[in-house]
C-alpha cells in the first residue's frame, strides 16, 4: 500500500494589500501519497502558486493570515519555527522548481557551483563532496559533466531548466513542487522535460505537486488532479476519473474549453472572468459563471462532498 | 477585386538583424527571416506556427513594413511596397493592422476607450467628429463591448484582460483593414476566455473578408481559426498545407515532431514517454548547413547537411522543404 507523505488541512494564506485582504489560499485540504503526483490545475490568479509557497513556507512580508496544518509524514510542520523549518524541511524534504527559475540563474556563477550551493549551505558539505553530488545531480537530469564549468549564457533554455531541476534534486528531497516548470519552453523541449520528470518519478520514487494552467499538460504527470478556483480546491479526483468524468461544473467547463489536436471537439468558453480574491462572490465562488447554479449556491459556500474512492467535490449539486 | 485574387505576395523575403560589429571584423547577422515566399488570397485566413525564435513575429512585422526588409519583395494587390519610405506608406498602414500579444501593454493608460479607438481615425484624417463617433460605436459593437455607453468612457485599467484584447481588436479594425496580422493574440489570456476571443476574430475575419495571419506557438488553437497552416522553423517556412491534412499526415519531420510533442488531455499520457527529437532550435547567426533541421532530424540523409532543400509539392496544394519528398 502507498503511504501518505503530505497532508494539508484547512490551510489558509491571506495577503494584506491596500485594496483589502486577498484570500489567496482558503481552507485548502488535500493528501499526497508517496511516489504520487498531484496536478494542481487552475487559471491565473486562482491561488495555485500561493498554495505552493504556503507549503514550502516562502512567504512575502504582507501576510495577514497563515494558518492550518501541513503534515509531513504525520508531523505538523506548520508548528516548526522558521529556523527549524529552514534547517529540517525546506530543500531537504520539500524542494521546489519555481516558475521562470531558469531565468533567475546567476549569470556570473558556473552552473556546477549553483547546483552545489544548496549542499554547501544546507548540508555543510565540503566543496569537493558538494561538487561530486552536483555532477551526479546534473547527470541525472541529462547534463554532461563537461557543463559543470560553464555559465548560464552558454546553455540553451531546455538545459537551463534541467539545471534548475538538478538544483531542486541535489539535496534528495521526498517531495518536489513544480510550478509551471515548462511555461517558457518550446513544445518539443517541453516534451523532453516532461519525459525527464516521468523518468525521475519512477526511478527516485519522488512525489510531485505539479502546478499548471494547462489541463492537457497536467495529464502528462498527474496521478491525481486538484482543481483550484478563487483560492479554494473545487475538486480532487484520480486522473482516470477526472479526465473521463469531471464532477464540478467548473472542471467540466474548464475541460470543455481546452482545444485539442486529435479530436473534432469544438471548445467552449466560460462566460465572465475569474473573481477578485479581495471581494469574492458570496456562497460558492463559481456561482456567477456557473450554468447549473441555483438559489443555495449564491447563499452558502458548499462543503466538500465525497463521491467515493477519494473523489471530492465542492458543489451543492452533490448534496444528498 | 474578385475573391480569388492574390492580396499579398511575398517572394524570397529576408530580414536580417545586424549584431554589434567589432572594429575590424565583418558584421554578424541574425537571420530571423531567411527566404520566405508565399501568397495570400483576399479574405483568406492562415495560421503561422513556430517555436520562439523561429522568426514568426519578425515575418509578421516585416510584412506589415514595421521592419525594413533585408531582401526579397512584398507586393500587395500587385504593388511593390518592399522599400517604400514611411511617408509613402500611409495608405498601406490604413489597409493593414497588427494585434499584439499583450493587451495590457498595447493600450495607452491615459486615453479612454473611445479616444483609443478614435486615434487611428484622427491620424488618418477620417471624416468629422460625428462620423468618427459612429465608426467607434460600430467597432465596439462588433467586438461586443456592449452596452457601448458603459465601455466607451472607461480607461484600460478598468477592464479585464479579455475585454482589453477586445479593445485592441476593435482598434485594429477601425480603419477597415484588408490585411490583419495577429501575433499571439490569446496567449496572455486565461484558458477560459481564449476560445471566446478566437471565435470573435474568426467571425470578424469572415464577415469583413479580411486576409488574416494568425501567428502562434500553440498548434492546438489554430484548428479553430483557419483552414491553412504554415509551419516555420529557423527562419524558414518548412511546410504549407490544409490544416487537417497537415495535422493528420505531416510531411516535414519537424511538423511531425511538433505534433508528437503536444499532449491532449488524457490520463494515459502519464504512462508514456514522448518520442521527440533531442536538442533545440539552432542559433540563427550561424544556422546549420543544408537543411536547418538536419541535426535533430530522425530521417537525416547525406544530402540534408550538404544542400538546402528547395520547395517540393508532393501533393496538390501541399508544400514542403524536405529532401524526403524530392521526386525520385
Amino acid at each position: 500500500m502507498t503511504d501518505t507523505i503530505l497532508q494539508s488541512r484547512n490551510l489558509k494564506l491571506y495577503y494584506a494589500t491596500r485594496k483589502g485582504v486577498v484570500k489567496a489560499v482558503n481552507n485548502v485540504s488535500f493528501d499526497l501519497q508517496k511516489g504520487e503526483s498531484l496536478a494542481l490545475v487552475g487559471e491565473s490568479g486562482c491561488g495555485k502558486s500561493s498554495l505552493a509557497k504556503a507549503i514550502i513556507r516562502l512567504l512575502p512580508r504582507n501576510i495577514a493570515t497563515y494558518t492550518g496544518e501541513v503534515l509531513l509524514e504525520g508531523q505538523d510542520i506548520m508548528k516548526l519555527s522558521d529556523t527549524q523549518f529552514r534547517r529540517q524541511i525546506r530543500w531537504k524534504r520539500i524542494s521546489m522548481v519555481f516558475q521562470g527559475a531558469m531565468n533567475s540563474l546567476n549569470p556570473v556563477l558556473k552552473i556546477g557551483y549553483q547546483v552545489a550551493e544548496p549542499l554547501l549551505i544546507h548540508e555543510e558539505l565540503d566543496k569537493k563532496e558538494a561538487k561530486k553530488r552536483a555532477v551526479e545531480a546534473l547527470r541525472i537530469v541529462g547534463i554532461h559533466e563537461s557543463f559543470v564549468e560553464r555559465y548560464p549564457f552558454e546553455l540553451s533554455g531546455g538545459m537551463k531548466q534541467r539545471t534548475v531541476i538538478a538544483m531542486a534534486l541535489v539535496t534528495n528531497p521526498d517531495i518536489l513542487i513544480l510550478d509551471e516548470p515548462t511555461s517558457a519552453l518550446d513544445v518539443i523541449t517541453q516534451a523532453n522535460i516532461m519525459n525527464l520528470l516521468k523518468k525521475l518519478k519512477k526511478e527516485m520514487q519522488l512525489s510531485y505537486i505539479f502546478i499548471t494552467h494547462d489541463i492537457g499538460l497536467s495529464s502528462e504527470l498527474a496521478d491525481k488532479v486538484a482543481v483550484m478556483y478563487a483560492g479554494e480546491i473545487q475538486e480532487v479526483a484520480d486522473a482516470d476519473t477526472f479526465y473521463a468524468k469531471p464532477a464540478h461544473p467548473y472542471s467540466q467547463k474548464l475541460m470543455a474549453s481546452v482545444p485539442t489536436l486529435r479530436t473534432e471537439k469544438k471548445p467552449e468558453f466560460i462566460p465572465g472572468a475569474p473573481p477578485s480574491l479581495v471581494n469574492p462572490p458570496s456562497g460558492c465562488k463559481f456561482h456567477p459563471r456557473c450554468p447549473s447554479a441555483f438559489d443555495r449556491c449564491s447563499k452558502e459556500n458548499p462543503p466538500v462532498f465525497d463521491l467515493g474512492s477519494g473523489h471530492l467535490v465542492k458543489c451543492w449539486w452533490y448534496a444528498k | 477585386m474578385s475573391e480569388d485574387e492574390e492580396l499579398l505576395e511575398v517572394e524570397n523575403l529576408r530580414k536580417w538583424f545586424e549584431l554589434r560589429k567589432g572594429l575590424f571584423s565583418s558584421p554578424l547577422y541574425v537571420k530571423a527571416v531567411d527566404g520566405v515566399s508565399f501568397k495570400l488570397k483576399k479574405g483568406e485566413a492562415i495560421s503561422l506556427v513556430g517555436e520562439s525564435g523561429s522568426g514568426k513575429t519578425t515575418l509578421g512585422k516585416t510584412i506589415l513594413r514595421l521592419y525594413e526588409p533585408t531582401g526579397g519583395t512584398i507586393k500587395i494587390k500587385g504593388r511593390d511596397i518592399t522599400h517604400l519610405k514611411s511617408n509613402e506608406l500611409m495608405w498601406y498602414r490604413r489597409e493593414t493592422a497588427l494585434i499584439e500579444q499583450d493587451p495590457y501593454g498595447a493600450l495607452p493608460s491615459f486615453f479612454s476607450i473611445h479616444r483609443i479607438l478614435e486615434e487611428p481615425l484622427i491620424i488618418h484624417k477620417f471624416g468629422n467628429a460625428e462620423e468618427r463617433r459612429k465608426r467607434v460605436r460600430e467597432v465596439l459593437e462588433e467586438v461586443r463591448l456592449t452596452p457601448i455607453e458603459d465601455f466607451a468612457p472607461k480607461y484600460p485599467h478598468m477592464l479585464s484582460g479579455g475585454q482589453l484584447q477586445r479593445v485592441a481588436i476593435a482598434r485594429a479594425l477601425t480603419l477597415r483593414p484588408e490585411l490583419v496580422v495577429a501575433d499571439e493574440p490569446v496567449s496572455m489570456l486565461d484558458a477560459s476566455v481564449r476560445i471566446e476571443i478566437l471565435n470573435l476574430l474568426r467571425e470578424l475575419q469572415e464577415k469583413r473578408k479580411i486576409s488574416f495571419i494568425y501567428i502562434t506557438h500553440d498548434l492546438t488553437t489554430t484548428k479553430y481559426f483557419s483552414e491553412k497552416l504554415f509551419i516555420m522553423y529557423a527562419g524558414k517556412i518548412v511546410e504549407i498545407g490544409d490544416m487537417l491534412k497537415v495535422v493528420h499526415n505531416p510531411l516535414h519531420p519537424y511538423t511531425e515532431a511538433l505534433l508528437k510533442a503536444i499532449p491532449d488531455p488524457d490520463p494515459r499520457n502519464r504512462e508514456i514517454l514522448r518520442d521527440v527529437p533531442p536538442g533545440e532550435p539552432p542559433n540563427l547567426v550561424n544556422p546549420p548547413s543544408g537543411c536547418r533541421f538536419h541535426p535533430r532530424c530522425p530521417y537525416k540523409m547525406d544530402i540534408c547537411q550538404k544542400e538546402e532543400p528547395p520547395v517540393f509539392e508532393p501533393e496538390n496544394g501541399r508544400f514542403v522543404l524536405c529532401w524526403l519528398h524530392a521526386k525520385k
